[in-house]
């Protein structure tokens, strides 16, 4: 004989037995992170790429005294001689540009007939006489003579010049063909004394002077990729180079002249005419507004 | 009278049923349970020991004198030693890394170098990976290259370190290990009886393998 609740309880225990299997369903995922269910999920990967270049900044711009004696052999900046070239560099370290000021040697300035005999008495009254003159304040020095500079020339490998235009002058020994050429010490000399065989005589002459400087920089920026051979420029600079830059700041004018393009610095020859004064050929020099544009940032 | 084709068979699957799918709920769980440790348990991690080797040690002397490479050599140990002290808290030790600040790390830079330090943190040291990494070991600490400048006076003011540091890094979260790997070229400054950094470069890169 049949139960009469039967079909009812066997009903009732299969809702149950539903209900209970839901219960623990939701009880254990509820409890599931933690037994570590959560981390089921798949973790992201950890990648990281980051780069840096740091180098102190010189803050201020700076102007540097560049100057070469007609010292045929003797240490770098020994005075007794006179200064056949004679400039000023202009830097801003935040522009990451500058001016290069050449000032023809017989210029009439700071009281001296020609300032090229400036020299003679040291390094110091040549920057004294230049920083008169212009109203620039500068900070630094860096001088040599011919000896030296041949050295320093033949000590780095010799520089690539673009020689503006054909030279051939007994005096000086220049003899180029206008396009790039690989100069090495003595070379460097002759195209850097020329002025017998140039355009505008002495102007052409200091205009040239800068023209190398920007060449050397050009070199310098290519080899310093690889940051010790900044050290071959330091050993040669010490060899023949006399200059009042400490030695820190000195790295920090290297850091920062490899990220320094040469088209942004300008060669700036001041402007003036020849003529005489007191039976002497001196050159009187019109700047026009170029020093003012130059000395407060450094930029023409 | 409606005939059931399984009467036992039901009755015995209903009343196993409850017990079936509990039995099979444990066991899909069972494998997803994880061991949880509290902190205070767990084992310290590992600390990966600093010690950095020396390649090539370059003595630049204008002068060409004859000890300028043996005194060199002796600014070498120094370079060493702050090499070892920057990459265990840049890398090498948890304990130094604070968050990801790196405390320790400016005092090895100049006064003036010291802002550098902070603003390029993330490709100097572990920083922002430091909280999702538990441990690591390092298999690669050279110095490859060190150039020494040599003044007129015979001191050594300044040099230039080039140097490679490789390691595996354990994730937190219990990841695939993380090989990283960090080049670097730090220009030194002679300060007192020792150097301290003052300009770099460095790259950084940190990953699955």
């Amino acid at each position: 004989m049949t139960h009469p609740s039967r079909p009812l309880l066997r009903r009732a225990s299969i809702a149950g037995t539903v209900l209970f299997s839901m219960v623990i369903g939701l009880v254990w995922w509820t409890l599931a992170p933690i037994f570590g269910r959560a981390e089921a999920a798949e973790t992201v990967g950890i990648s990281k790429v980051a780069g840096a270049e740091w180098r102190p900044e010189l803050g201020e711009p700076l102007f540097i005294a560049v100057l070469g004696t007609d010292v045929r052999s003797g240490p770098p900046g020994g005075g007794g001689g006179r200064c056949d070239a004679i400039h000023i560099v202009a830097i801003n370290p935040q522009q990451k540009a500058g001016t290069i000021l050449n000032f023809p040697r017989d210029s009439k300035i700071a009281g001296y007939t020609k300032v090229n005999a400036a020299c003679t008495g040291g390094v110091g009254p040549m920057v004294q006489a230049l920083s008169s003159a212009t109203g620039i304040p500068i900070q630094y020095y860096v001088t040599t003579e011919f000896t030296h500079f041949t050295n320093l020339v033949n000590d780095l490998g010799g520089v690539d010049v673009n020689v503006p235009y054909n030279m051939r002058d007994s005096f000086s020994g220049a003899d180029f063909r206008p396009g790039v050429i690989r100069m090495d010490g003595r070379a460097a000399l002759a195209f850097t004394r020329n002025r017998h065989d140039t355009p505008r005589g002495d102007f052409s002459r200091t205009d040239n002077q800068g023209l190398f400087m920007l060449a050397s920089l050009a070199k310098f920026r290519a080899e310093a990729a690889d940051p010790h051979r900044i050290f071959d420029y330091m050993q040669a600079g010490r060899r023949h180079l006399k200059t009042d830059v400490p030695i820190n700041e000195v790295i920090k004018l290297l850091l920062l002249a490899r990220q320094v393009d040469p088209a942004a610095v300008k060669n700036i020859t001041i402007n003036g005419s020849t003529g005489s004064s007191g039976g002497a050929s001196v050159v009187f020099l019109a700047p026009g507004d170029t020093y003012n544009r130059v000395k407060d940032d450094g930029i023409y | 009278m409606r005939q059931n084709a399984f009467p036992l068979a039901n009755n015995r699957l209903l009343r196993l049923l409850p017990l079936l799918v509990i039995v099979g709920l444990l066991l899909g769980a069972c494998d997803k349970v994880k061991e949880v440790v509290p902190d205070a348990i767990k084992p310290e991690p590992k600390l990966a020991a600093a010690n950095f080797h020396l390649g090539t040690v370059t003595a630049v002397d204008p002068q060409n004198r004859s000890d300028s490479a043996q005194k060199a050599n002796e600014e070498a140990a120094k370079v060493l030693a702050l090499m070892n002290a920057f990459y265990s808290a840049a890398f090498l030790d948890p304990a130094k890394w604070e968050g990801g600040q790196h405390p320790d790390l400016a005092p090895l830079f100049t006064a003036e170098a010291q802002p550098g330090v902070a603003a390029n943190l993330t490709s100097l040291a572990m920083s922002d990976l430091s909280d999702k990494i538990e441990s690591v070991e390092s298999g690669v600490q050279n110095v490859d290259r060190l150039t020494m400048f040599v003044d007129e006076d015979g001191s050594l003011p300044v040099g230039l370190a080039s140097v490679s540091f490789e390691a595996v890094a354990q994730p937190e979260d219990g990841g695939d290990e993380v090989t990283i790997r960090h080049a670097a070229s730090y220009w030194l400054q002679r300060d007192g009886d020792g150097y301290r950094i003052s300009a770099f470069t460095a790259d950084l890169k940190a990953g699955a393998e």
